[in-house]
């Protein structure tokens, strides 16, 4: 027997003991996984991410050859030819609108303006990102976490500050999560309890089909049109919503919406995590991009719930503000926040329905959002 | 500094062109709204057709819920300035002769195959047309919806429609006589 292969054994112990930050990564790590389980804190991504985080950090061979364009690992595989090209996140996309019912917003389309309000976030963090030091490509996808969608956020990442894609992501996913912790005070600091208080009538008209048919083909056109860069991302987002309104394909759109969407959300989520290691993770940047993250939130919800009022100004027909925090597309989180909230000021108001709109635009305006600044910077 | 200069003006693009396009998107599913319009006729059009579509094994249970659909559609068209009179409706191919009284005065009288039955509100009579129509009517449509839209709206923005009947608080109690 070679004495000298069983001392090896132990070589992971004494990796350990050379770099305690590692032990740090691990707990990091296992925190999340405790947060996904027992706190139900966006658990099909926070369980991934956190073992991916521990994965890396006890293994680091598995993303070897990642950053050099040959991959050797098998996340190092997923990562290169799934994550850094942006197949999975827009595959992702594909299945989130198959999941999608964009109804609530066609009824009253008043709501893509509330959509677009929430993206103010994205841009005033972008400039403080840019005042604190970051360049300018991880600016736009430190502010891009304010439009709280992850599959645009992961793919600019990818594309503008790969460098960046753990931290950045780890982020946009978390404070997805923490959406009914951050929202509800600034909501409560920016309305009246009267205002909160106002009741909704249900949708105004029904949509029919033909209509529900055309809305993903112009989006995408138009989209297209306007802003070419952010046709991958709409598209993908329009397409997956035709395969369910179609009513022809609906083994097509069961499957983007089950299974599919669930392998790639898996893959990504431990891809992510493989991305800190405890050198690329620990350092200043990343509680810097944290806090940016948050403060985008904070604007974008603001930035909803004052459109809306603002729209008030001009309807016979008050629109509940509430409803415009749920312009973050942060889905469905968002809109159930804008539902307790209504509830909490009036026991017979039901906005759920009426935040979805908002919520649902939110995530074409961080799509469009993400295209400019791939538009401009890339 | 040249840096936040350049941000400066990608953000000033940015917003406008997320704006544009968001704009661009509310005016185009506007117009799509006016071209593609379908409110206020499914129940209008069945039951001037003198049925209610309905898929087989699907129908009411007994002639109360056959009352709460009359009062409900009553209801619905007076909100349109359109009587129901007595027109027989048809659920799920059955025929019911109903007549139902007059909505402003509390409770209502609703007949059906000559049963008899008085409806109100937690027994205190029926709110005037003017306000319990628009909700009536657009329950109805509500109902058309699938479970998911009535767990979004459920009891406190008035009743709602389940096989067993108007349910909810603020439920209308169809009561036989």
């Amino acid at each position: 027997m070679d004495v000298g292969n069983l001392s090896d054994l132990a070589a992971g112990f004494k990796d350990l003991g050379a770099d305690p930050r590692i032990i740090l990564m691990v707990v990091i790590g296992g925190v999340l996984i405790y947060l996904g389980i027992a706190k139900g804190f966006e658990p099909l991504l926070l369980l991934p991410i956190g073992m991916g985080i521990i994965l890396v950090n006890l293994y680091p061979p598995l993303m070897e050859g990642a950053f050099e364009g040959r991959p050797e690992g098998i996340l190092a595989w997923i990562y290169s030819y799934g994550i850094k090209n942006g197949i999975i996140p827009l595959l992702i996309f594909l299945g989130v609108g198959a999941m999608a019912d964009f109804t609530p917003l066609l009824s009253r389309p008043i709501y893509f303006l509330f959509g677009a309000a929430a993206q103010i976030g994205v841009f005033i963090v972008f400039l403080i990102a840019i005042a604190a030091g970051f360049e300018i490509e991880e600016a736009a996808c430190v502010g891009i976490i304010g439009g709280s969608d992850g599959p645009p956020t992961v793919y600019i990442t990818a594309i503008l500050a790969p460098q960046l894609l753990g931290p950045i992501t780890l982020a946009a996913y978390a404070y997805m999560a923490l959406v009914p912790i951050i929202q509800p005070p600034i909501v409560r600091l920016l309305t009246t309890k009267k205002e909160r208080a106002i009741v909704m009538k249900p949708e105004s008209r029904e949509v029919s089909r033909r209509g529900a048919l055309a809305f993903p083909v112009l989006s995408f056109v138009t989209a297209a049109v306007l802003i070419p860069r952010s046709a991958p991302l709409v598209g993908m987002l329009m397409f997956g919503n035709l395969l369910n309104v179609s009513g022809v394909t609906h083994r097509l759109a069961r499957s983007a919406s089950t299974v599919f969407i669930d392998v790639l959300t898996f893959l990504l989520g431990l891809c992510v995590g493989a991305l800190m290691s405890a050198e690329v993770f620990l350092r200043p940047q990343t509680l810097a991009i944290l806090g940016l993250a948050a403060l985008a939130f904070a604007v974008s919800t603001a930035g909803g719930v004052l459109m809306a009022k603002f729209v008030n100004l001009f309807r016979k027909e008050p629109i509940n503000p509430v409803i415009g925090a749920a312009g973050v597309s942060a889905v469905p989180m968002a809109a159930r926040v804008a539902q307790k909230l209504g509830q909490e000021a009036n026991p017979e108001n039901f906005l759920l329905m009426h935040a979805m709109g908002p919520n649902m635009a939110g995530v074409i305006a961080t799509s469009v959002a993400a295209g400019i600044f791939l538009q401009i910077l890339s | 500094m040249s840096d936040l200069i350049e941000g400066l003006r990608i953000s000033g693009v940015g917003v406008g062109a997320v704006f544009g396009t968001l704009a661009i998107l509310m005016f185009l599913m506007m117009g799509m709204g006016r071209v593609f319009r379908t409110d206020g006729v499914a129940v209008e059009e069945v039951v001037a057709a003198g049925g209610v579509e309905a898929k087989v094994g699907e129908g009411p249970e007994d002639t109360v819920e056959v009352a709460a659909i009359a009062l409900a559609l009553a209801s619905y068209m007076k909100e349109r300035g359109k009587e129901l009179g007595g027109r027989p409706i048809a659920i799920s191919g059955v025929n019911y002769q109903v007549e139902v009284g007059d909505l402003s005065r509390s409770p209502v009288a609703v007949v059906v195959n000559g049963g008899s039955y008085r409806a109100s509100v937690d027994g205190e009579g029926l709110p005037v047309t003017e306000q319990i129509a628009p909700v009536l009517g657009t329950q109805m449509r509500d109902t058309q919806r699938g479970r998911n839209w009535r767990s979004a709206y459920p009891l406190a923005q008035g009743a709602y429609w389940d096989r067993r009947g108007w349910a909810g608080r603020g439920g209308l109690g169809v009561k036989r006589e």
